[in-house]
Formats: structure tokens, C-alpha cells, sequence
């Protein structure tokens, strides 16, 4: 047991922490009305049926208690919100077309070389819009569909996105589905035919610019009987003072024997509260594979959710979530198996330092017409000084003797004799600690695409460096 | 008090998602006139006070706060046991709650043991097979430094009956407690076990077996709060779940600022034997020291297929199966008590089911 300490430095956030005015932009009054629903759904020209979706969300959201778990969010003020920011500019499908400091933005944070070396397809989200969004011609000519929500509800997808939005997750789901439903504005359409097979991901990117503003974008992906998609998202903020809100929505089908990745690297500034709702129905042979990185934000309440609702459907469940000074990191999911022969499998690894906050909460639910589910859960916490806090809280509700369910924890500290080992073999103390850390953290590490398994060793790395004493 | 009230017992120490209802239980509070004359007997090395003791005032158990009212309001009496410091009992001091054909009654003992003594304490709580009512017995035990405490409680009460079992500890230096529980019978059994590891290098053990059937249910809490450096706990569960049987186990491990050095460990291994059980598992780590081990396991399931086969090769078939492993977990924790007479007990109402 060793008497020295490893001082920690918070994160260079330099890299995403540059921001410009939004005096350009236009926004309604900040807190919420009926008068703000009402011009938020014109401004967006929603259908009869979307307008009065977002006003029973209104009320639903009125009459709903405020979470009595969990993290405190008690400096969320929705007073001082702004819930809707529309920068001054409309959707494009070229980079040329977008104004200077957004395009800006975006090229800063690497999302059009992305695009052209990696990428099927791309939508950028710039507070409350989309301003950019493009999918691959090949692709298209599969017949997949990628593009903004509020495009797709005025073309020949309307009725599929009516008979999907928000069933999965709907608004009295808890306070902030409802606040979404109201609020909800930007966010993508994926639609892949059956037996599509998109071989390179397409991705979303989110940029909250506007200060005390808040983010809903929705996405829908339906993922058609036999076909496999591979779906990337990766949001972002600058630092302000005042607190900022993302009460996101991610709704996934996923269809027979069909396939979804869907993976997330969150960096939000350290003023976000990221209270953000994810949620996938997978059907008889299909999988859904969520992989989470989750570094930034002040307070997160996030728990990607897969209901499997078909016979032999499979869940796996990966994440790291690394919390520093400053955060209260609240991840995990919720499995529900509700067919026979279901599978899940989580993994999870979490690391706190600086004071931050790790919870890794979960559930998994196997219901009396599950016979023959399996599920397995390892979550693995490591704590990297005495100042900082790391709980698991883990709930298995087993309805069915037909299930076989394996559950594991631990919680501990870097092992001083794998530190020395790597000393030993000329590695400074400072190395040593960030590469067993980038090891703890491979798991999700090896489930990205190259490019971003790189970006989150970047950021493991920047929030190792420090010095020892 | 009416036959209508209800309390929350069992919170968890952090709370999850309210639409998992494992946060806490609610247990129905039945009728309640006095407290149950308690056929005791006493090691001469123990004392006993018939007064509570001033050791254990306000500490907390794994039931929780709405326990201590239900007693103080019902005025249970209390029943202190004391050990001197450096005395070994002779014998285990064994306490029998026969609640006979009705309950109605709550109870509270306390322990207190003082520096360097050992003491086994037995506590046999039975009924009539068809009695009814509400019986609540609270145990609080003051372990003094290097003191060393096996506390046996078994239940076997009636189908009807809904029992409260709920225990608070508080541990000195190298003080070492460790708590057997056996579950055999009983209609809603709600037990509670909070545990202060308060003194460096105490550490706390709990074997816990237990058999639900029929339409009974079982709820547990378990916390062990290491405040100490070095301390140690581990808890073990294992059970049985038979026809409509619902369990709830609840186990926390909660590592405070300043327990540097300590380790806990919690596995659970439930079987389950019917499509119709409900088995609910809630295991915490809760960790705000660096210098800290945690580890938790849980299996849930049916036989294994391979162990089946196994036996049924050699002639067993799958209702001798279900015995001998139902009887395995019983007896595995059965093993452990220290005090002969109690085993005897058990192990020929064993065989007499």
C-alpha cells in the first residue's frame, strides 16, 4: 500500500472548448409554455398530429415527479432554459454551403475528414438543427435512407415515423422522455431495407453551441429483417458558466436476424446535464450492440435500454464512462427479456478520479415467457485516489427457473505491483498509470472503428496526465 | 394498532429505479398485544438485565428507522444479555420465541459483549404450522475490541405468520461477528442485518440459507458499512425457490472515506425450481475509498444441465436431485454452527421432513 498519491489533471478540453457568438441565431424565450410548444411547432412545421403530440407531452411532463434517485440535479433550473436555438442557417448536403464559424466548428472536431475516409454518411447537429447532411450515393442506392427527422415527417415516411416515434420510449416513460416529447427538434431518420447490408458507419455529431440552451434531438433508426447497420454518434460542447440541458432520444428497431451497432463517444462540456433516453426493440434472431464512451458532461443519467422482444434476440451492452472533477457519471442499462431463448451480455468498465462520481446502476429483467434466457453482467470499477466515489448497483428480477444468470462486480484500485512491473521496464510512474487504465478501458476501445478507438485513448490519456507526488 | 398499517422496511442504502420495486418492502403490520415470554437458556457467565442497554441506543439495524417506532410505540420489551470483558461462555445462550398458534407479539434483545469475550447466542424462532399474525424481534449487539460473536438465528415459523428479523451491530477493534441465518419456513419474512465495522480490523461473516415455498415470501437486507481501516466482511447467501415463492435479496457493501486496507465479498447462489417463482437480487458496492477491495458474484438459475445428467446416470431421479440439493445448501450452513445441541436439533428435523 503505497503513501504517495498520483495528483491528477483535469482534462485539456481545449479541443472542444472554443465556441462563437450566436448572435445569428434565433431562439425562443427561455423556460417552458404552451406559447414555446406552439411556435416551436411551427417554426418546424409539424403535422397536425406531431403538435398536439408535443402539447400532451407538455402536460404529461406538468404532472410528473422529478427523480427521487440518483444524482442531484437541482441545479437544472428549467426557468432558465432555453429549449429551442436555431442557428441562421437551413440543412445542406455541402460542407461549402454551411456558414464559416459553423463549418468551423465541425472541421475543428474532425467531422468531414471523418466523413470522407470513413464514413457512409454524416448529419451535423448545431444546437437545435441539423445543418449538414449527406449519405454516400452507393448507399442511397440500397435504398437506405438517412436523413433529418423533420425532412422525413413531410415525405413518404411519415406514416412509419408516426407508427415509431416515441412508442418505444413514450412521454409519461419519466420526466425528461416527456420534456423531450415536447421539446424534441433536430436528430436523424435511418431506414435500412431488409437484407441491406451498410458496410461503413454512418454518424451523427451533435454541437450544443448556444450557452443555457438546451438539446432534444431524436433519433429513429429502423433496421429491416436481415440487414445490419453500424451507427455512430458523438456530441460536444463548450464550457459555460450556466448549465446547459441534452434530453435526447434514441429509439432503435431492430428487425429479424437483422444487426445494430450503435455506438457512442460523449463529450460534453462540464456544465451539461446529459439526461439522455435510449431504448431498442430487437426482434426474433436480431442483436443490438451498444458501445458507450461517456467522459464528459456535469451530471449524467443515462441507461441505454434493449427490449428483447423476439425469440433467440441478443443484447451486448459495452461501455466505459470515466468521471473526473467536477462530475457525477450515473451510466449503465436495462435488459428486459421477454422471448424465450434471449441473450444478454454487459460489460462495463468505470474509472474515477479528482472527486468525480462513477455509478454504474443496470437491470435486467427476465420475464416468465423468457424460458431459456441467459444473461451475463461484469462491471469493474477502479478508484483513482480517496477523494473520489464509485458505486455499482446492479438489479437482477428472474421470473422464469428456465435462466441461467451470472453476475460479477468488483471495485478496486491500480495494483502497485503492475505499476512496478511496468517501471521495471522504463516506464515512468505517469505512463505506467495511463497505459494500465487505457488497458482497464479496452474493452469498448476494441469495439470502435479505428479512428475513434484513437480519439478515446486521446482522452484517457489527457485525463492521466499529471504529475506523481 | 390496527390489523391495516403498513411500514417500509429494508431500504436501500442507494436507490434505483422505482419501477423495479426493490427499493424497499412493504410489510403489513398486523395486530400487536405485548411481547412474547422468551424460553431462554442462560451461559453463568452471562448476565441478563430484562432492561435495554445503554450501549445500543439509537443504532442503526437493517430493517430500519419505521421498526424502532413499530417497538417504541408498542412498547416491546427489551432484553439485555451482557458478557464481561475477557470471559468465554461456557455454553451458548440460547433464546426460543415459541409463538405457538398466534403472534402478535415484537421484542427486543440486546448483546453486548464486552472486550476480548466470545459468545455463541442462539435464537430459535418457531410456531404452530397453521398460526397467524405479525411477530417483529429486533437484536442489537455492541461487540466490544477483539470480542468474538456467532449469532444463530433460525426461522421456522408458521405460513401464515409474517415474521420481522432485524439485527444492528456495531463492532470495536478486531471485534469479529459472524451471523448464521436459516430461512426453513414462514409466510412473509422480512430480515434486516445493518453492520458497523467501526473498529480497525473488525470483520463480519454471514451465512445465510434459506428455503421459500408456496406463496411465501422472503425480503433481506444486508449492509455491512466499513468506517474502519482494515476490516473485512463477507457474506454468503444461498437458496432454494420453489412453486410461487417471491425473494428479494438486498446486499450492500459500503466502503466510508477512511476504511483504507479493507475488503468485502458477497455472493449469492439462488436455484430456481419453478416457472412460477420470482426471485429479485439487488447486490451494492458502495466505495468512497481508494484503498478498498469490493468483489460481488451472483448465479441465478436452474440445476445445470451437466449436474443433472450426472446424477441421473447414477440412478437418482430429478425430485431426489431437487432434495439433495435443497438439503446441501441447508446443511452446508448448518456445518457452521458452533453449538452441538442446535445442530442435533436441526439436523434431526431435517430428517423427520
Amino acid at each position: 500500500m503505497t503513501e504517495e498519491k498520483t495528483y491528477v489533471e483535469d482534462i485539456d478540453r481545449s479541443l472542444y472548448d472554443f465556441r462563437y457568438e450566436d448572435a445569428d441565431a434565433w431562439k425562443v424565450d427561455e423556460g417552458l409554455s404552451s406559447e414555446i410548444i406552439e411556435t416551436i411547432s411551427k417554426e418546424k412545421n409539424d403535422p397536425e398530429w406531431m403538435r398536439d403530440f408535443r402539447l400532451r407531452s407538455l402536460e404529461i411532463y406538468r404532472r410528473t415527479p422529478m427523480v427521487d434517485w440518483g444524482p442531484d440535479i437541482d441545479g437544472l433550473d428549467m426557468d432558465n432554459i432555453v429549449t429551442y436555438v436555431r442557428p441562421n442557417t437551413r440543412m445542406t448536403a455541402a460542407w461549402e454551403d454551411v456558414p464559416e464559424s459553423i463549418r468551423d466548428t465541425f472541421e475543428k472536431l474532425g467531422i468531414p475528414q471523418a466523413e470522407r475516409e470513413s464514413l457512409a454518411g454524416v448529419g451535423a447537429q448545431y444546437d437545435s438543427e441539423l445543418v449538414y447532411h449527406n449519405v454516400k450515393k452507393e448507399v442511397a442506392e440500397q435504398g437506405v435512407v438517412y436523413t433529418d427527422l423533420e425532412s422525413a415527417l413531410h415525405g413518404p415516411y411519415e406514416e412509419m415515423i408516426r407508427s415509431h416515434f416515441m412508442k418505444l420510449v413514450p412521454p409519461t416513460d419519466h420526466k425528461f422522455a416527456a420534456l423531450h416529447g415536447a421539446v424534441w427538434s433536430g436528430g436523424s431518420f435511418v431506414y435500412v431495407p431488409p437484407g441491406v447490408s451498410v458496410e461503413i458507419p454512418l454518424q451523427s455529431y451533435f454541437r450544443l453551441n448556444a450557452p443555457g440552451a438546451g438539446q432534444f434531438e431524436h433519433t429513429l433508426i429502423i433496421v429491416d429483417k436481415g440487414a445490419r447497420l453500424h451507427f455512430i454518434e458523438g456530441c460536444s460542447a463548450p464550457k459555460y458558466n450556466v448549465a446547459n440541458l441534452h434530453a435526447g432520444c434514441v429509439e432503435l428497431y431492430v428487425g429479424e436476424d437483422a444487426v445494430l451497432r450503435y455506438s457512442t463517444i460523449e463529450n460534453w462540456s462540464k456544465n451539461m446535464y446529459n439526461l439522455n433516453t435510449k431504448r431498442a426493440r430487437v426482434e426474433k434472431g436480431g442483436k443490438v450492440e451498444w458501445i458507450s464512451g461517456s467522459f464528459g458532461s456535469h451530471v449524467s443519467y443515462l441507461y441505454p435500454m434493449s427490449v428483447l422482444a423476439g425469440e433467440g434476440s441478443r443484447s451486448e451492452f459495452t461501455s466505459v464512462t470515466f468521471a473526473g472533477k467536477g462530475q457525477n457519471l450515473d451510466t449503465g442499462c436495462k435488459v428486459v427479456h421477454d422471448a424465450p431463448g434471449t441473450t444478454s451480455y454487459v460489460n462495463t468498465r468505470s474509472i474515477s478520479k479528482s472527486g468525480g462520481i462513477s455509478t454504474f446502476r443496470s437491470s435486467v429483467v427476465i420475464g416468465k415467457h423468457a424460458a431459456g434466457s441467459r444473461s451475463s453482467v461484469s462491471c469493474q470499477s477502479l478508484m483513482l485516489d480517496d477523494i473520489s466515489r464509485s458505486d455499482t448497483i446492479p438489479a437482477m428480477d428472474i421470473r422464469t427457473d428456465k435462466a441461467d444468470v451470472g453476475h460479477e462486480a468488483k471495485i478496486g484500485r491500480i495494483s502497485d505491483d503492475a505499476v512496478f512491473y511496468l517501471m521495471s521496464r522504463g516506464l515512468s510512474e505517469e505512463d505506467a498509470r495511463a497505459l494500465i487504465v487505457s488497458g482497464f478501458a479496452d474493452t469498448v476501445g476494441k469495439e470502435l472503428p479505428l479512428e475513434y478507438a484513437v480519439e478515446m485513448n486521446n482522452l484517457i490519456r489527457l485525463e492521466m496526465k499529471g504529475s506523481i507526488g | 394498532m390496527g390489523d391495516t398499517n403498513t411500514m417500509k422496511l429494508n431500504i436501500l442504502p442507494a436507490a434505483t429505479f422505482r419501477w423495479l420495486r426493490m427499493n424497499e418492502a412493504v410489510c403489513r403490520v398486523g395486530e400487536i398485544d405485548g411481547s412474547l415470554e422468551i424460553s431462554r437458556e442462560i451461559p453463568e457467565e452471562v448476565r441478563s438485565e430484562g432492561t435495554k442497554a445503554p450501549e445500543v441506543q439509537g443504532m442503526k439495524t437493517g430493517c430500519g428507522s419505521a421498526l424502532d417506532a413499530l417497538l417504541l410505540s408498542e412498547g416491546a420489551s427489551a432484553d439485555a444479555f451482557r458478557i464481561p470483558d475477557g470471559v468465554k461462555a461456557g455454553h451458548a445462550l440460547r433464546l426460543d420465541f415459541r409463538y405457538g398458534q398466534s403472534a402478535g407479539k415484537v421484542n427486543e434483545i440486546d448483546l453486548v459483549l464486552g472486550a476480548g469475550s466470545e459468545l455463541t447466542a442462539v435464537m430459535d424462532y418457531t410456531s404452530d404450522p397453521d398460526a397467524e399474525g405479525f411477530a417483529a424481534v429486533q437484536t442489537k449487539i455492541h461487540a466490544g475490541a477483539k470480542s468474538r460473536l456467532t449469532l444463530v438465528q433460525i426461522v421456522r415459523v408458521g405460513g401464515k405468520m409474517t415474521f420481522v428479523n432485524d439485527t444492528g451491530a456495531f463492532l470495536a477493534e478486531d471485534a469479529e461477528l459472524s451471523v448464521i441465518h436459516l430461512f426453513l419456513s414462514g409466510g412473509k419474512i422480512y430480515q434486516g442485518m445493518r453492520a458497523a465495522l467501526d473498529g480497525q480490523g473488525s470483520s463480519l461473516r454471514t451465512d445465510t440459507a434459506y428455503v421459500v415455498a408456496g406463496k411465501d415470501l422472503l425480503d433481506m437486507n444486508y449492509n455491512a458499512v466499513h468506517t474502519g481501516r482494515k476490516t473485512a466482511s463477507r457474506m454468503t447467501v444461498n437458496g432454494v425457490l420453489r412453486e410461487n415463492a417471491s425473494k428479494t435479496f438486498r446486499g450492500t457493501i459500503d466502503f466510508v472515506r477512511g476504511s483504507a486496507g479493507s475488503t468485502g465479498d458477497e455472493t449469492e447462489d439462488v436455484l430456481l425450481l419453478s416457472e412460477d417463482v420470482v426471485n429479485k437480487t439487488i447486490p451494492l458496492i458502495l466505495c468512497a475509498e481508494e484503498d478498498v477491495a469490493g468483489n460481488h458474484g451472483a448465479t441465478i438459475g436452474r440445476i445445470p444441465e451437466d449436474m443433472l445428467f450426472y446424477l441421473s446416470a447414477r440412478g437418482l431421479s430429478e425430485e431426489d436431485i431437487v432434495k439433495m440439493l435443497e438439503k446441501a445448501r441447508i446443511d452446508a450452513v448448518i456445518r457452521r454452527i458452533p453449538d452441538g445441541k442446535t445442530r442435533d436439533k436441526l439436523e434431526g428435523s431435517q430428517q423427520r421432513a
